[in-house]
């Protein structure tokens, strides 16, 4: 019996710990921007777990706005942020969200991937602007869901692309596609659909996995010789590596959100992804072309002097410097500094330049509330590396004739414009 | 004094009660929605206890039942437009049915194949949610438009309600869990525990034992997982991965296997364990570091404490108040025995 005496005593003193860091009904949000005049705005990523390296974004968010609070702030008011960790875990990522909204006082929201769209009603209801840095066609549900914004483009729009393309140059080509089991792979197949194409084969891997070895046979044995992947570190450079290991060579196209140097080219090895194609919208920090690149020089020196701890040399760090850029550019446009503000802001930016973006390309507000609609001409980086790549590929049959039809026809060296 | 000792537990759990049912009335929307967290999660750790603690089983396959609840009590929910306690009512009976079915033919090939089972279970369940998309919702899973727990006219939230509901059902089940562990099936389960031949001897129907103690730890969690996706107001294949179950077990074991109290203190680690130890190694710039810490803490808990934080504070507690007297008591009576027995 003493023992249930010292068990309830274990009970309570938990319980005391945790009430101590509750907080009082009634008691005020502690960043109140009434209070501080700063804007607040919060972050929920996931700074660990399987897809922590998404995470990073984190840190080019921090060194953009403390780049803008060191230069004076948007009209005199400094910006609060703060990131914090939700593991890719739903439940975590809506406690955030509330903590955000009733504790902090936050008018925008940044939340990361496919869990954020189970995220939006609190916030919606709540009346707070959520900007999700993600792919996924649902995040475009504006009018359901008005304090909703996904900032990259829909990755449905680049798998049309690519659908047209493939269909254009490769007319008997047997496409396989390679993706994550989650929502970025539907949008991307249904785009792939209406651009005329319908892989043969289909595989969706969790993220993090690394021993892709049957998938790869499974691909070889159904005669696909036009391969779609848009699959995050390891498994991309993973599957590659393995694909050039066992001599299997077909056209890859690679999706954007990894078509870079650290996420693929250097896993994979430059051998493997020599000749691959890749639409492109934002910059590679790891790119040599882009090395002397202002934009990214100044990215650089911000990340080093605000997130020394940051990666600088990451796809992900510069896609969340850049989005802190556009919420910037939108603020700054502002009639008032409120979540409706701010989105209508948001809604409306019009040419407006982003450190990530490659050169041509511009921020607009237009339908979905995306903005970010534009895959500029001539970024296929087919052959970039190796030409003698080229050479191989081109003796097989099928090859050679779409190269005569391609000679007949004119070659094209851009890709299509979505919009 | 026997009657004192008796009254001290039960003071402490009526005092317990008497906070949490005033809490909401003193904390902010934000904290009882992680409290309400814990109290769920707190209910199938109770769960896991029954079926680890008491029966000696083990299942790696909770969160998965955790997750059967939650949709089982989303879905009528939000596509059928259901009250939300008939949503419960629903996880309570699917989750049994499921608890049944898998534990027949798991016990039946009898040694370790229920952990096996289950661990299949729980690397299924979330392939199987975006499988069958137009029921789960898929990838996206489930999610309410607006809270279900709500009485629009009671000047009460719906977190204070939703805490309330949490604080409610898991005083049934520690109170159902309690009795059902000081009964005649507490008995047979203590005998499967220690050893399934004794029990067999003894006239215990083992694998029906163990069957009840498994379909009970099932409900338990099917209905602790409805609760949790109502309060959290979704549910998506992401919570209910594999690492979850894991989670849920080493939640048993760190708070204490075979204490009720322990299973709240193990889902208050669950829940803000990561939390502090984001806090500890400095926020963004920690990527897996805060994993780090997490999984230290656990270790540390299991080498410092392996019966679990509500045994090793018994134990400590026990060792400043109690044990000295006991061993002069034991001392006093073996010196009575001797003296006994020496007597002509």
């Amino acid at each position: 019996m003493k023992k249930h005496a010292a068990a309830a005593v274990a009970l309570a003193a938990t319980m005391a710990i945790l009430l101590a860091g509750c907080t009082g009904r009634g008691e005020p949000a502690q960043g109140a921007s009434e209070e501080t005049g700063d804007i607040v705005i919060r972050a929920s990523y996931p700074l660990s777990g399987p897809l922590a390296s998404a995470g990073l974004s984190a840190a080019g968010v921090t060194a953009y706005f403390d780049a803008v609070n060191a230069a004076g702030g948007i009209d005199g008011r400094q910006i609060d942020f703060e990131a914090v960790d939700d593991a890719f875990d739903p439940a975590r990522q809506v406690s955030n969200n509330q903590q955000f909204v009733e504790q902090d006082d936050a008018i925008i929201v940044i939340n990361f991937g496919g869990i954020s769209v189970a995220a939006r009603p609190p916030l919606n209801n709540a009346g707070v602007a959520q900007i999700v840095q993600g792919g996924e066609t649902e995040l475009s549900d504006t009018e359901a869901f008005p304090f909703s914004r996904a900032y990259v483009p829909d990755i449905a729009w680049e798998g049309e692309l690519q659908g047209r393309y493939i269909t254009e140059t490769f007319p008997d080509a047997n496409v396989g596609f390679v993706g994550f089991n989650n929502a970025l792979a539907d949008s991307q197949l249904n785009g792939l659909e209406a651009g005329g194409i319908t892989p043969s084969t289909v595989i969706k891997l969790p993220p993090g996995q690394a021993d892709v070895a049957s998938q790869v046979t499974e691909l070889q044995a159904a005669g696909v010789d036009v391969l779609v992947v848009t699959q995050g570190p390891p498994t991309i450079g993973a599957l590659l590596s393995y694909m050039g290991e066992i001599g299997y060579h077909p056209t890859l196209f690679i999706g954007s959100p990894y078509a870079d140097f650290a996420s693929t080219v250097i896993p994979a090895g430059a051998d493997n992804v020599t000749g691959a194609l890749s639409y492109q919208w934002f910059k590679d920090p790891q790119n040599p072309a882009v090395e002397s690149d202002e934009a990214i020089v100044q990215f650089t020196e911000d990340m080093a002097e605000y997130s020394p701890d940051g990666d600088s040399t990451q796809t992900f760090t510069l896609t969340g410097y850049g989005l802190a850029s556009a919420i910037v550019s939108a603020l700054s446009e502002a009639d008032e500094i409120t979540s409706e503000g701010f989105l209508e802001a948001w809604d409306t930016v019009s040419d407006v330049e982003n450190p990530m973006l490659i050169e041509g390309a511009s921020l607009n507000g237009g339908p979905g509330g995306r903005l970010v609609y534009q895959y500029p001409p001539a970024h296929v980086r087919r052959n970039e590396l190796d030409p003698r790549r080229r050479d191989r590929q081109r003796r097989g049959r099928r090859h050679r004739r779409v190269a005569r039809r391609r000679a007949r026809a004119g070659h094209r060296s851009s890709c299509p414009v979505a919009h | 004094m026997r009657h004192v000792s008796r009254l001290i537990p039960r003071l402490g759990w009526i005092i317990a009660l008497g906070i949490g049912v005033i809490l909401p009335l003193l904390v902010s929307d934000f904290d009882l929605l992680d409290l309400s967290r814990v109290l769920t999660l707190a209910m199938a750790v109770a769960g896991l206890n029954l079926l680890v603690g008491h029966s000696g089983q083990v299942s790696v396959g909770h969160g998965a039942i955790f997750g059967l609840g939650g949709y089982a009590a989303m879905i009528p929910v939000v596509s059928f437009g259901w009250p939300w306690w008939a949503g419960v009512l629903l996880a309570a009976v699917l989750s049994l049915a499921f608890g049944i079915l898998l534990g027949i033919p798991a016990l039946k090939m009898g040694g370790a194949n229920l952990g096996l089972l289950t661990i299949a279970v729980a690397v299924v369940f979330p392939l199987l949610l975006i499988r069958f998309q137009p029921l789960t919702g898929g990838t996206f899973g489930m999610f309410l438009p607006s809270p279900a727990i709500s009485l629009p006219d009671s000047g009460f939230t719906s977190r204070q309600l939703e805490f309330w509901v949490c604080l409610l059902a898991l005083a049934v089940v520690f109170v159902a869990l309690r009795n059902l562990v000081h009964g005649r099936l507490g008995r047979a389960l203590a005998a499967v525990r220690t050893s399934s031949l004794l029990a067999a001897a003894n006239g215990i129907a083992v694998n029906r034992v163990k069957l009840i103690a498994f379909a009970v730890s099932s409900t338990v969690a099917g209905v602790a997982g409805a609760l949790y996706a109502l309060v959290v107001s979704i549910a998506v294949p992401d919570s209910y991965v594999f690492t979850f179950s894991i989670a849920l077990l080493a939640a048993s074991v760190i708070g204490g296997s075979r204490s009720w109290a322990g299973a709240i203190i193990g889902a208050a680690i669950i829940v803000y364990l990561p939390t502090l130890a984001e806090a500890f190694v400095g926020g963004q710039a920690a990527g897996n570091w805060s994993q780090f810490v997490y999984a230290a803490g656990l270790a540390l808990c299991l080498i410092v404490a392996p019966s679990g934080i509500a045994g090793a504070v018994t134990s400590l507690l026990g060792r400043a108040f109690a044990y000295a007297p006991m061993r002069r008591a034991v001392v006093e009576r073996s010196t009575d025995m001797r003296t006994t027995s020496t007597a002509p």
